[in-house]
Formats: structure tokens, C-alpha cells, sequence
């Protein structure tokens, strides 16, 4: 209920100031991006279920740990399962505009943080740049066998 | 006594362990939030972020400050414990914030060391100082806050 006074507070105020400036701006808030009761949504084509974020940065994290640390190959190889269906999600989620997917590959010990680029890549080939392209080059020579071979694959 | 504690431990270890992660892991069919770490977060946490983000990016670009931007700093302010909690700045570390120079990211990087002042290192606090000559007056007010 004190969700609904605030949605609505904020929501009139919105539409009474954005009138009277230029630009205005409104935050979004969780439960405008995902209403109560939806599992999931359509967003820019795609069916995006909640979660798909959170769920990609603790795959993320395990991946760092276990690639950095000779970690189990089937729990490595559960994870890329995992991870590949989500790569979709998040560009429809905007997550590759908020840090760039250059940012993700700067950081050649973040073995997790690339492989997750990589599998991204494979699913949204048209998201490849020549400077990522190049960065992948650099990274192929020094990286984890795992990410090694995901890294020649989304090479060509 | 001692039974009960290892049986804890145990449990601690349990969720600690790593393991793939569906959307559906993280939340059931049905349910709108859960809590973790000892935080509530509900579901779209991270992607409202991405957005209030985004639009502080357009936004603190600007020569005028344009209504709502404060509405969108207090929701971004009030979100990042839960933001913590999510692993959203282990994932990306306090500098892949800042290292952006877009305002709304440097916004979101600050309001994280805000509350977690441990992150902050003197080579952050050094790039700050430098970074808040003309930035945006509500961005600077929130670095002169921190540092």
C-alpha cells in the first residue's frame, strides 16, 4: 500500500514538472521495470525472466573463482551451460550500455568476467568491435584453457 | 552444542559453495523478492539501476539541473546496500565505476564508497578530487560528501 502511495506520488509529480522543463527525469524503479506477480517480460523482442542479472554475476564470481584456482571442470562446464542461455537477456537489459563490454575484458586476472563476455558474444555476434576484437587477440595467449577455446570460437 | 555449530557451519559452507545459477535459482517462479546476505532485494533491482544510471548519464550533462534528478539519486542512494548485496561492485570494483567518467556511473561509484568507505583508497580519493572540478554541482556535492 505504501508502495502504491509512493508509485503514484512520484508518477503525478513526474507528469505535473515534465511539462514545465525542458527535460525532466524520473527514476525507474525495480517494480516498473518488473511489476509484482510477472516472471518475466518481452523487452526489445526478447523474453528476458527476472533474475537473469543476478544469476549472470554469481555465475560470474564462480567463474573467477574456479578458473583462478583450478576449480572443478564439471562445475565449470554446469556454469557455461547455465550462462550461455542468458547472453540475450542481457543486452535487451541495457547491463553491456551501463559498463561497456570493452570494460569487461580490461582485466586479464578476471578469468569469470571474460568468459561471460565471451559467451555473450557468441549469442550477440553483432555486439563485436575491432577494439574488442583486438583485446580478445591479447587475452587468447595468456587465458585459461577454458576461455581460450570460447575465446577462438567467438574468433572464428 | 557443538553439533549445532558444525551443522551450521556446514550450512554456511553449503551456500557459500559455487555452483551455476539459473534466473529461476536465484528467484522461483512466483516470488518477487528474496533476501540475501541479510538484505531484502526484490526482482529488476540491478536492471532499475542500469537505468537510473543511464539517465543520470543524459541527465548531470546538462547545464540546468532537470526535475526528478534528485528522486533519482535518493532511489539510487537508498538501492545500494541491496545493490552490495547482489555482488553488483564485486562484480564491477568501485574504480570500473569512476574509470567511466560518465556522471551517472561515477554517481553510482559514489554512492557505493559512500556507504562502504573501506573501498576507498587514496589513489580514488586522489582521481576524485580531480575528476570533481566541473562536474556536475549535484555529482560534486556527493564527492565533496565522501572525500
Amino acid at each position: 500500500m505504501n508502495y502504491l502511495k509512493n508509485y503514484i506520488g512520484r508518477t503525478t509529480l513526474c507528469m505535473l514538472t515534465a511539462p514545465l522543463f525542458a527535460q525532466s527525469a524520473c527514476a525507474i524503479t525495480s517494480e516498473e521495470i518488473f511489476p509484482s506477480k510477472l516472471d518475466g517480460m518481452v523487452i526489445k523482442g526478447v523474453y528476458v525472466r527476472k533474475g537473469t542479472i543476478a544469476a549472470t554475476f554469481t555465475n560470474l564470481l564462480a567463474l573467477d573463482k574456479l578458473l583462478s584456482s583450478n576449480g572443478s571442470a564439471k562445475e565449470i562446464a554446469d556454469i557455461i551451460k547455465d550462462q550461455s542461455e542468458l547472453g540475450r537477456g542481457l543486452y535487451a537489459l541495457d547491463v553491456f550500455q551501463m559498463q561497456p563490454l570493452e570494460n569487461w575484458l580490461r582485466d586479464a586476472s578476471r578469468q569469470g568476467k571474460i568468459l561471460v563476455a565471451a559467451l555473450t558474444l557468441q549469442d550477440c555476434p553483432e555486439m563485436m568491435t575491432a577494439s574488442i576484437e583486438a583485446r580478445l587477440e591479447e587475452l587468447v595467449k595468456t587465458s585459461h584453457p577454458v576461455v581460450q577455446a570460447k575465446i577462438k570460437k567467438v574468433l572464428g | 552444542m557443538n553439533n549445532k555449530m558444525l551443522v551450521m557451519s556446514l550450512l554456511v559452507g553449503l551456500s557459500a559453495s559455487v555452483s551455476a545459477k539459473t534466473p529461476e535459482q536465484v528467484l522461483a517462479d512466483g516470488k518477487d523478492s528474496t533476501v540475501l546476505k541479510g538484505v531484502e532485494f526484490r526482482k529488476g533491482t540491478i536492471a532499475s539501476l542500469i537505468k537510473n544510471v543511464s539517465l543520470l548519464n543524459e541527465q548531470l550533462k546538462l547545464q540546468e539541473t532537470p526535475a526528478g534528478v534528485n528522486v533519482v539519486i535518493e532511489d539510487m542512494r537508498a538501492s545500494i546496500p541491496a545493490q552490495e548485496a547482489l555482488d553488483v561492485f564485486n562484480v564491477f570494483k568501485a574504480e570500473e565505476w569512476l574509470v567511466s567518467e560518465q556522471p551517472g556511473n561515477l554517481m553510482a561509484g559514489v554512492l557505493f564508497l559512500q556507504q562502504f568507505p573501506q573501498f576507498l583508497t587514496p589513489q580514488i580519493r586522489e582521481f576524485l578530487i580531480q575528476n570533481s572540478i566541473g562536474a556536475h554541482p549535484l555529482l560534486k556535492a556527493e564527492i565533496v560528501k565522501l572525500i
